[in-house]
Order: C-alpha cells, then sequence, then structure tokens
C-alpha cells in the first residue's frame, strides 16, 4: 500500500520539481514549488516522521512559501527578468555529469532493503527528549542563527532605506 | 524500500542543480537551492528510518531552520539587488568585472 503511494507521489513531486525549474514565469514556479514542498511532507509520513510532516508544511510550504510569493509579487517583474529558457549544451552537459555521478553511486551501494516502522511510535516525545538533551547545544546555536539573520535582514533593509 | 528514497532524492537533487545552471532569474535559482536542501532532508529522514534511531529526524529539523535563515537573508538580499538594478536577471549583475 505504502510502496503504491510513494510511487504516485514520486512522480508527482518529480513534475513539480520540473515544474519549478521550467516555468517561465516565477508566480507559477512559487505555485509548483509549493506542490512539491507539500508531497515532500507526505513522504514523511510515509517514512513515520510526523513531527517532521507537521514542520514541514507549516514552516516550509506556510512561511518560506508566503515570503517567496510576497516577493515575486512585489516586484513588477519586466519581460528582461523573464528570459526565454536556454539550454546551454555545458549546463546539460554538467547537469547529467552529477546525476551519473550519483547513480553510480547508488549502484556501486547494495541494495538497501530493511525495515519499514521506526521503533518509536509517540515520536514527538521521543524527539523532544533528544532534542532537549543530547542536542541541546545545537538547538541553542539554531535559535541564535535564528535570531542573527532577523537583526540581519532588518538591518540589511534599513540600510538601503536612507 | 529504503534504496527507492535515496534514488528519488538524488534525481530531485540533480534538477535543482539544474535549475541553478540553466535558470536567470534570481527568485528561481533561490526556488532550486529549496529543492535541493528539501530533497536532502528526504535523505535524511530516509537514513534515520533506516538506522532506526531519531538522529536523522533532529537533524532534518535543524536543515529546516537553517533553510528558513537562509531563504530569508536571501530574499532580503535579491530585494536590496532589484531596488538598485531594477532586475533579477543574474545576466545584469556583472558589477564585479568593473
Amino acid at each position: 500500500m505504502s510502496q503504491i503511494l510513494f510511487y504516485v507521489v514520486a512522480l508527482l513531486s518529480l513534475g513539480c520539481a520540473l515544474s519549478v525549474i521550467l516555468q517561465r514565469n516565477p508566480v507559477y514556479s512559487a505555485l509548483s514549488l509549493v506542490g512539491f514542498l507539500f508531497l515532500q511532507a507526505v513522504y514523511f509520513v510515509i517514512l513515520r516522521a510526523y513531527f517532521l510532516a507537521v514542520v514541514q508544511v507549516l514552516i516550509y510550504a506556510g512561511a518560506i512559501m508566503v515570503l517567496f510569493v510576497y516577493v515575486v509579487m512585489v516586484m513588477n517583474l519586466s519581460s528582461d527578468d523573464l528570459p526565454r529558457l536556454h539550454f546551454k549544451p555545458v549546463s546539460i552537459f554538467l547537469g547529467g555529469l552529477f546525476a551519473s555521478i550519483l547513480f553510480y553511486l547508488f549502484q556501486s551501494d547494495k541494495p538497501i532493503t530493511r525495515i519499514q516502522a521506526l521503533v518509536v511510535e509517540n515520536n514527538i516525545t521521543e524527539i523532544a527528549k533528544l532534542l532537549f538533551s543530547e542536542y541541546v547545544l545545537a538547538f541553542e546555536y539554531i535559535s541564535f542563527l535564528l535570531v542573527v539573520a532577523m537583526v540581519g535582514v532588518v538591518v540589511l533593509n534599513q540600510r538601503t532605506q536612507s | 524500500m529504503i534504496t527507492e528514497y535515496f534514488i528519488l532524492s538524488g534525481i530531485l537533487f540533480t534538477i535543482g542543480v539544474l535549475g541553478v545552471l540553466v535558470r536567470k532569474n534570481l527568485i528561481v535559482i533561490l526556488m532550486s537551492l529549496e529543492i535541493m536542501m528539501a530533497s536532502s532532508h528526504l535523505a535524511l529522514v530516509a537514513a534515520g528510518n533506516l538506522a532506526q534511531n531519531l538522529s536523522g529526524q533532529i537533524f532534518a529539523l535543524f536543515s529546516i531552520a537553517v533553510a528558513a535563515a537562509e531563504v530569508a537573508i536571501g530574499l532580503a538580499l535579491v530585494v536590496i539587488i532589484y531596488k538598485k538594478k531594477q532586475t533579477t536577471n543574474v545576466d545584469r549583475f556583472n558589477i564585479l568585472q568593473g
């Protein structure tokens, strides 16, 4: 059951990701990105990472996408901003090279076909325990990083006003 | 079962790389970066499932927070550049060439 769901969602999310980079208009790209990030949450549900699925929808599909759509809408994009897509041979070559390296790496591994159910069922409690014991320092650093980012954005935009 | 997740995340990451290489619009390039980060989160969670512990999910959680900070700063820079140059086409940003 989850296998079929995985393949359906995989096809959909590949389509969404391709649509992000192939659409000419950034507004359509942003809408495809919403779909892509939402489908990402579905993978997390299949992998039993329920808390991450919620976080993905709240932060990515909610907060980050609002930022993207807001910036796209605020800018009055002219035709100079929307050049025709031109696939230069060198970029196709580099992308193909990257893909083939990845596939070589995956093929050289022996196939992994273990487990599906994660040991802990109540995973929010377990995540909280780990987060506030073993990873508490990283947690503090992340909060510091977010404050720095917020102050940085405000300062950057104040400088340009004056 | 888990192998498919790694392969899928590789394909998605490649799509993101192609987007960065091919597109000229700064905002769409940032979106391609988001695709790359999201595919790496998928690989992290799949690896956490494989290893049967929650560390993969916690690292993905931290990575999501970093991605949020990165997007905020990146879009602020895009807005500033747009105010200065009135365009988001990366071919127009040749200021460092002198």
